[in-house]
């Protein structure tokens, strides 16, 4: 697993709930600049789950807001 | 901690207990109930989120250790009998430990909430620091992952101890007789009510909780021989604590979990659990149900089994008649039967639930006229399905409880009017914690409690046509306008305080949608956008929800003459599309119209 592997899921997790069609980035703060919800975040995780058999505590959610800490996060847990 | 080890020899406990006779929740207190179940073979099991077998913690080893838990806060000199003990309540075997050494140790716990969300640990940390201080705790316990956010939530109170279950085990003790909660205590204190802002917590006595049991057990559920339940509520609601924690332990039954956020990733697996396992009870608000059939679509090679869920339980939030016509045509070739379907009212004021559906029939709804509804306050049965609503049957009350439906004076209304519904029972809370205006203001003369809720009677059958008047309830979580308004307030430079108001529309489909207006000061296009942006963004990490937004003029919120915002009157005005964005009025101007049109 590596974090271009990471990113290209959040990525085309995160298209699907991108109405404005903002360009997406690392910096992108999922809470301010798109339009996701709790379930939209859940969809996320889930496909992270799939895809790399990480599973995020929501504890770790918490401190989440763009894309590139989320891609650290799965790595780090990857790793451990 | 104590997590068992060998994971491959796990076995989840057994349905019955082959030499204890059930009883159904005749017991004076928790403890006792506990007590009787310690004696058989049942207990709970926790499943991680791909519905593999993580924990056992049989009713015996669970009494053991939390009458150990207690002769350690039984020999801390500063505790007193009836001090609050805050525990954040994820779904653990420590929790729950810990919640039953309060039992044993005539100490009050408090259940506090479990972290969830993106972005979301400042909102938390506040959170907890309120209840905490609301409280007027003496300890707060969480896991090692939640520390940082207790200590920090923590400093605004004078603690005797902030730490873990392993902290309470260090504590000296010395052999001392147990004291359990009386029969004339209370049991514990719920922080379930009210808003964040100004959290209410909600005293249940030992005497509402096993009347409460009692009823749900022989009348509301009939529970019978081989029942066994599943559950990812979380154990701060009172769904999940009372629902299904204490009540089917009152009852010696055996107990499967799913970690709240478990199901958020993998709902099936909830099903997967009740399959495995041939549960025959699981309750869920109705968004649960929706979450499985959006997954399960989604999914090839769904091998289930449902045949043996015989109550399929929906409460916490409006009946969504189309979700559950959705689930069972999902989950028809798993064998699920409709019949299992089970719509149910109640609240944690009244401890949990006191009117059910009949079972074994499946939901019955009444159609009824959308003009009559909104313009006359009436509930007119009609068959055109164009212009009506369908509203669930939740069923009569049970035995030894009362609903009445009221207007504004206080006048019973006859059946199909609707009002305020207020009930009379045997397991109504002793009060919010520490807060006798607060309850004085639900709690009536004549000892009715007043829901808040809307609703109307039909044939003795109570049917909810809404909510309590404010809350707002996305995806299954109650939001309080009053907890979006103050925040976005708070935080943004161009908006002072009131001029905010957030209530809930609902859509066609009987949903909840989340509205926010607000004033817009700003002539600059760019900073509109701004604006949006960050009300929307704020509200996120609030609530975790999508809220639509709309800026309005300044001075155009309605006001009571006392000066309070009027929630009410904003949500009809914007229903009835008499409120323009200012960028809508920027832009092309002919976005809505001005007609008046129906909700």
């Amino acid at each position: 697993m590596n974090r271009n592997d990471i990113l290209k899921i959040i990525y085309q997790e995160l298209e699907k709930v991108n109405a404005d069609h903002i360009p997406l980035k690392e910096q992108t703060d999922m809470t301010t600049d798109l339009n996701v919800d709790s379930v939209s975040v859940m969809d996320l995780m889930f496909a992270i789950e799939e895809e790399f058999d990480v599973a995020v505590p929501l504890n770790d959610l918490a401190d989440i807001r763009t894309i590139g800490e989320l891609a650290d996060l799965v790595e780090k847990i990857g790793a451990a | 901690m104590t997590e068992n080890v060998t994971k491959t020899q796990l076995t989840a406990t057994a349905t019955t207990s082959e030499n204890l006779p059930v009883r159904m929740a005749d017991f004076e207190t928790l403890s006792a109930a506990l007590d009787y179940a310690a004696q058989g073979e049942c207990g709970i099991n926790f499943y991680g989120s791909k519905a593999e077998l993580e924990t056992v913690l049989s009713y015996a080893d669970l009494a053991a250790e939390a009458k150990k838990l207690a002769t350690h806060f039984l020999s801390h000199d500063d505790l007193e009998r009836g001090d609050r003990i805050c525990i954040i309540a994820d779904m653990t075997p420590d929790f729950i430990k810990l919640f039953f050494a309060c039992q044993y140790a005539g100490l009050m716990a408090v259940p506090l909430p479990a972290v969830s969300g993106l972005g979301s640990r400042d909102g938390y940390e506040g959170q907890l620091e309120r209840i905490i201080r609301t409280s007027q705790a003496k300890m707060a316990i969480g896991t090692e992952k939640s520390m940082d956010s207790l200590t920090k939530a923590a400093e605004t109170s004078d603690l005797l101890l902030v730490g873990t279950l392993a902290d309470i085990e260090n504590m000296p003790s010395a052999p001392a007789d147990l004291a359990p909660l009386r029969a004339d205590e209370n049991s514990h204190i719920q922080f379930s009510s009210g808003s964040t802002r100004k959290p209410l917590g909600i005293m249940i006595s030992q005497d509402a909780l096993m009347a409460n049991a009692r009823s749900v057990a022989l009348h509301g559920l009939q529970f019978r021989e081989h029942d066994r339940v599943a559950s990812w509520l979380p154990f701060y609601h009172d769904m999940g604590l009372i629902g299904f924690l204490i009540i089917p332990l009152t009852c010696q039954m055996s107990i499967d979990y799913l970690k709240t956020d478990g199901f958020a990733r993998r709902p099936l697996s909830w099903l997967q659990i009740i399959s495995d396992n041939k549960c025959t009870m699981a309750y869920s608000p109705s968004f649960g149900y929706e979450l499985c059939s959006r997954r399960a679509k989604r999914q090839q090679n769904i091998d289930l089994d449902l045949s043996s869920w015989r109550v399929a339980g929906i409460g916490g939030e409006m009946v969504q008649p189309e979700i559950l016509e959705d689930f069972t045509e999902t989950f028809r070739s798993s064998n699920f039967s409709e019949k299992a379907f089970v719509p149910s009212y109640g609240l944690a004021e009244m401890t949990l639930a006191f009117s059910f559906a009949p079972l074994d029939t499946g939901l019955e709804t009444d159609r009824i006229n959308k003009e009559k509804l909104v313009e006359d306050h009436l509930a007119e049965a009609t068959k055109d399905a164009k212009f009506s609503r369908d509203f669930a049957l939740c069923g009569q009350a049970l035995p030894g409880y009362k609903i009445e439906i009221r207007d504004h004076n206080g006048t019973v209304l006859p059946d199909r009017t609707i009002g305020t519904i207020f009930i009379h029972g045997p397991s109504m809370m002793s009060g919010y914690d520490l807060n006798p205006e607060e309850t004085d203001k639900v709690i009536g003369a004549d000892g009715w409690l007043n829901t808040g809720d809307m609703g109307y009677m039909k044939d003795g059958d109570i049917v909810i046509t809404g909510r309590h008047k404010d809350l707002l309830i996305i995806n299954g979580r109650n939001i309080w306008p009053q907890d979006l308004e103050w925040q976005v307030e708070q935080e943004l430079d161009l908006l002072n305080s009131r001029d905010t108001a957030a209530f809930a529309v609902t859509t066609d489909k009987g949903s909840d949608e989340a509205v926010m207006l607000a004033h817009c000061r700003s002539q600059d296009p760019e900073t509109q956008t701004q604006l949006r942006k960050d009300i929307q963004a704020i509200i996120f990490r609030t609530a975790g929800i999508h809220c639509k937004i709309m800026l309005l003029q300044p001075g155009t919120l309605p006001y009571t003459t006392s000066g309070k915002l009027s929630r009410a009157l904003a949500r009809k005005n914007y229903c009835s599309k008499q409120y323009t964005d200012v960028q809508q009025d920027n832009t092309a101007g002919d976005q809505s119209g001005r007609k008046a049109a129906s909700v």
